[in-house]
């Protein structure tokens, strides 16, 4: 279209209506109606008719929105089972029966479930790998804490429970109770490995354990000073 | 790129084979930063021993054995110690071992005892046993003697020396004990 043109096309009018004509082409249809009592008659009908169209589709699609709970629940179970569920209906599949037969909806529905489809696979897929390593982690630092644990050895006299049954496979009147059994850990004689005693002379006992306490053998060193004692004590 | 094709191209093999070998580096570094921690955490706690030292005075007498001495009491009891009636805990020192960091406790009459926490080890169905060094310097800072020994953890040993001149005696009871 040029300016020289005289009476734009119906479509041309339409899109000057609905914006989208720029520039030269706009200022053309615009002095065709200012100029023309006919064809703004015109113009204005169409502009009723777009109005009313868009209007009727905004109601389908606000209409359709409880219908189209049921495949959102679909989309989230089909996220969920990361897309192999078969059990979850297909967008076209679920959206085509439930809706009005406008295709505009359509497409916005399948619009909306790509975009919530992308925020929840997106959002899994960019932390899926921090998420499985942190409990990765967890459950390895657990495993080795359980390990340390259990090569550390209780002090004497501090009793572990073990699952230790009587033979006839009871404890009091409970069946199958864990009892508590105590475990007592050896105690060995200490070692003197090395004694060096300087101006003097020393000696190495050991004070047996008594048999009726809970007391180990300890060490005794005795150091005999060459010099006065009370002058240069230990 | 449309959302559409993110989708897809999110889900494709080749984005999952991109996704896997993250996740498994990602899986290996966290592993590895936790086996470090966890070494270093129970290596530290490993590495340290809680260490008393009682400062005591011997005499005759009636004075008994202090109560704090009860760990020790029986042995006090038995020779060489048996020499006297009385011991009395002149100070009591609680002292933190790092392994193999040397630790100095300033006694009572002057003296200075070095106490170094060496190796642990933990034989079968025994006590945890402890390497431990010492050494006893008199006030002017000379040397009397150097000692290392094994003992089990917790239990004590006893240092002596001769009786002074009106009878008593200064000595040392040691324990260490680790968890």
């Amino acid at each position: 279209m040029t300016a020289n043109a005289i009476k734009p096309t119906d479509v041309e009018i339409m899109m000057f209506l609905d914006g989208e004509l720029e520039g030269e082409e706009a200022k053309v249809v615009e002095s065709y109606l200012e100029g023309n009592e006919e064809a703004a008659s015109v113009a204005a009908s169409i502009g009723q008719l777009s109005e009313l169209v868009r209007g009727s589709v905004e109601l389908e699609a606000d209409a359709a929105e409880d219908k189209l709970a049921g495949l959102w629940a679909g989309i989230d179970s089909a996220i969920s089972s990361n897309g192999v569920s078969k059990d979850a209906p297909s967008v076209t599949a679920a959206a085509t029966p439930s809706v009005a037969p406008i295709v505009s909806i359509q497409a916005k529905a399948e619009e909306r479930a790509t975009e919530a489809l992308v925020e929840k696979a997106g959002w899994f897929g960019g932390w899926q790998s921090h998420v499985m390593a942190g409990a990765l982690a967890a459950a390895a630092a657990l495993l080795i804490m359980y390990t340390q644990r259990a090569d550390t050895k209780a002090p004497a006299g501090v009793a572990e429970r073990q699952n230790s049954p009587n033979p006839n496979g009871q404890v009091g009147t409970r069946p199958n109770q864990p009892s508590i059994v105590p475990v007592v850990l050896r105690s060995n004689a200490p070692e003197v490995e090395e004694l060096e005693v300087y101006d003097g002379s020393g000696v190495i006992m050991t004070v047996a354990s008594d048999a009726e306490s809970d007391d180990a053998a300890s060490a005794v060193i005795w150091i005999s000073s060459d010099t006065d004692l009370v002058a240069d004590p230990i | 790129m449309s959302k559409t094709m993110q989708t897809s191209l999110r889900f494709s093999p080749r984005f999952h084979a991109t996704r896997s070998n993250s996740f498994v580096r990602n899986a290996l570094s966290a592993l590895a930063l936790c086996v470090a921690v966890a070494g270093f955490g129970g290596s530290a706690m490993a590495d340290e021993a809680k260490c008393t030292v009682f400062e005591i005075k011997a005499t005759s007498g009636d004075g008994g054995i202090d109560a704090d001495l009860k760990p020790i009491t029986n042995k006090l009891k038995k020779p060489p110690f048996s020499a006297w009636t009385t011991f009395k805990v002149v100070k009591k020192h609680g002292v933190k071992a790092v392994q193999q960091k040397p630790v100095a406790v300033s006694l009572a009459d002057g003296g200075k005892l070095g106490l170094l926490y060496k190796e642990r080890s933990d034989p079968k169905g025994s006590k945890p046993r402890l390497r431990v060094g010492l050494t006893l310097d008199n006030k002017a800072g000379k040397r009397k003697a150097d000692i290392t020994l094994k003992v089990d953890s917790g239990d004590y040993t006893l240092v002596g020396q001769d009786a002074d001149k009106d009878g008593s005696s200064r000595l040392l009871a040691i324990s260490c004990s680790v968890p």
